[in-house]
């Protein structure tokens, strides 16, 4: 096997360039066990975890930009606001931490697994992703590259994460349902982003869902349902039904298709809920 | 095969290696380290982790080539031969050794809790010990020992 560091993107790039059937190495948490049971035919890895450009936290104006490169735990390390909650806890609860130490935000988003504990929640913050070349640059939604089912990054590398920071009236919420608490492969993951008016009302709504589909993706049905109504109790019994009237009709014919609606009913609940709480906690203070 | 230029446990080393190493298998089989245990080889036990450029890691899921240039703690590298680390002195005091295979790796997570914050509470020891599986103890008793190490740590208890 050959093996490159590189020190820079563009010589990361070149050299992905030159070995087209190379493989990006950054935290390699998935891609070792993968080379280790022999499923993938790699005989050329390309390590990023070198590469500074790629793993900066910054804001600039309004928007987060998180270089695809950067560890969990650098990124946790960053000071968010506390309507981005959900955000923070999905990244939280990634494997362990020694995972987080290693495990990037671009790797988990390459890897393109429907059990990626980061997607729902960046799909959640309506982000993009830019990737990168010799040949291209480009930006894409996120939500687009996982709905393309071969995921192909084309020898390019995933350079950042983007997404706007939340205004004021809105709550990031992020719920997990997994076998134990740490290095728990999620069974179900939910993350909702609402924006209220002064009403009470849905103004703006996102739910991303995790592990109940061939990929995270974004849960438009529900989104519908919720969108302009009054934020109560009996509009989180209907953004509930909904979702899992569209979860039903998904994973007909699945044996875990029971246990998944009723712990969709718990998780969702819990996002609705906590946002619910927050909001409510924002007009008393 | 690729050269390194490594430090590990405060000792400079270069050094020839197959590309297709893991952290691991440099560590355990070339610099006969072998306080560094291979349990699950995917991550999800913790027996393997080490401490890399400060960071609590897992060293079956690092390619060795990766590492070029860095410093690496092992367990090796704590104590001077029968004078212990305060840690191991601590999961010694409270007895959280049972078998022993888990223990390096808990003693080096204890060793990033503590480095992080020299009074944890038990719920910041338990998270930081989220990585380490160990089938003997039930935890408490490791959990009371990190308490302990990091009295020893911030003056409040003194050891012998």
């Amino acid at each position: 096997m050959k093996s490159y560091k590189a020190n820079t993107l563009l010589e990361a790039l070149e050299i992905l360039a030159s070995e087209p059937k190379a493989k990006i190495i950054a935290g390699g948490t998935d891609l070792i066990i993968e080379l280790r049971d022999n499923n993938k035919d790699i005989d050329c890895l390309v390590d990023i975890t070198s590469i500074d450009e790629l793993k900066e936290v910054r804001k600039i104006n309004d928007e987060y930009i998180i270089g695809g490169a950067t560890p969990f735990s650098d990124i946790l390390k960053y000071n968010f606001p506390k309507n981005m909650k959900g955000f923070v806890n999905a990244l939280s609860q990634i494997g362990s931490p020694q995972i987080r130490n290693r495990g990037t935000i671009g790797g988990n988003i390459a890897n393109a697994s429907t059990t990626a504990d980061s997607a729902p929640v960046l799909l959640a913050l309506d982000a993009r992703i830019g990737i990168e070349s010799i040949r291209y640059k480009k930006e894409i939604m996120l939500s687009d590259f996982y709905n393309k089912s071969n995921n192909d990054l084309d020898n390019g590398i995933i350079t950042y994460i983007k997404f706007k920071e939340p205004n004021v009236n809105s709550f990031i919420s992020f719920e997990k349902l997994g076998y134990r608490k740490s290095l728990a492969i999620s069974k179900l993951s939910i993350s909702t982003n609402i924006t209220i008016n002064e009403k009470f009302e849905i103004e703006e709504v996102y739910v991303a869902s995790g592990a109940i589909g061939k990929y995270p993706m974004r849960e438009h049905e529900a989104e519908k349902m919720l969108l302009k109504r009054f934020l109560d109790k009996n509009t989180i019994e209907l953004g509930i039904d909904t979702l899992r009237e569209v979860i039903s009709t998904r994973l007909a014919g699945r044996s875990s298709l029971e246990y998944k609606l009723s712990a969709i009913e718990y998780i969702f609940g819990r996002c609705l809920e906590e946002s619910i709480s927050y909001f409510k906690r924002c007009n008393n203070d | 095969m690729i050269n390194l230029n490594i430090n590990v446990n405060n000792k400079d080393f270069e050094i020839s290696i197959e590309e297709d190493k893991r952290l691991i298998d440099l560590l355990r089989d070339d610099l006969k380290l072998t306080g560094v245990k291979e349990g699950c080889s995917e991550g999800e036990c913790g027996a393997c982790s080490v401490i890399l450029d400060g960071k609590l890691v897992n060293s079956c899921l690092i390619m060795a080539f990766q590492i070029n240039n860095s410093k690496i703690l092992t367990i090796e590298g704590l104590g001077q031969g029968d004078d212990l680390n305060y840690i191991q002195k601590a999961f010694i005091e409270v007895g959280a050794v049972q078998c022993g295979y888990c223990t390096p790796g808990m003693i080096l997570a204890a060793k990033a809790i503590l480095d992080a914050n020299q009074n944890p509470s038990r719920d910041e020891i338990r998270e930081g010990i989220s990585g380490n599986l160990c089938r003997c103890t039930g935890y408490e008793k490791i959990v009371d020992a990190v308490e302990l190490a990091g009295r020893y740590l911030n003056g409040s208890e003194i050891y012998r």
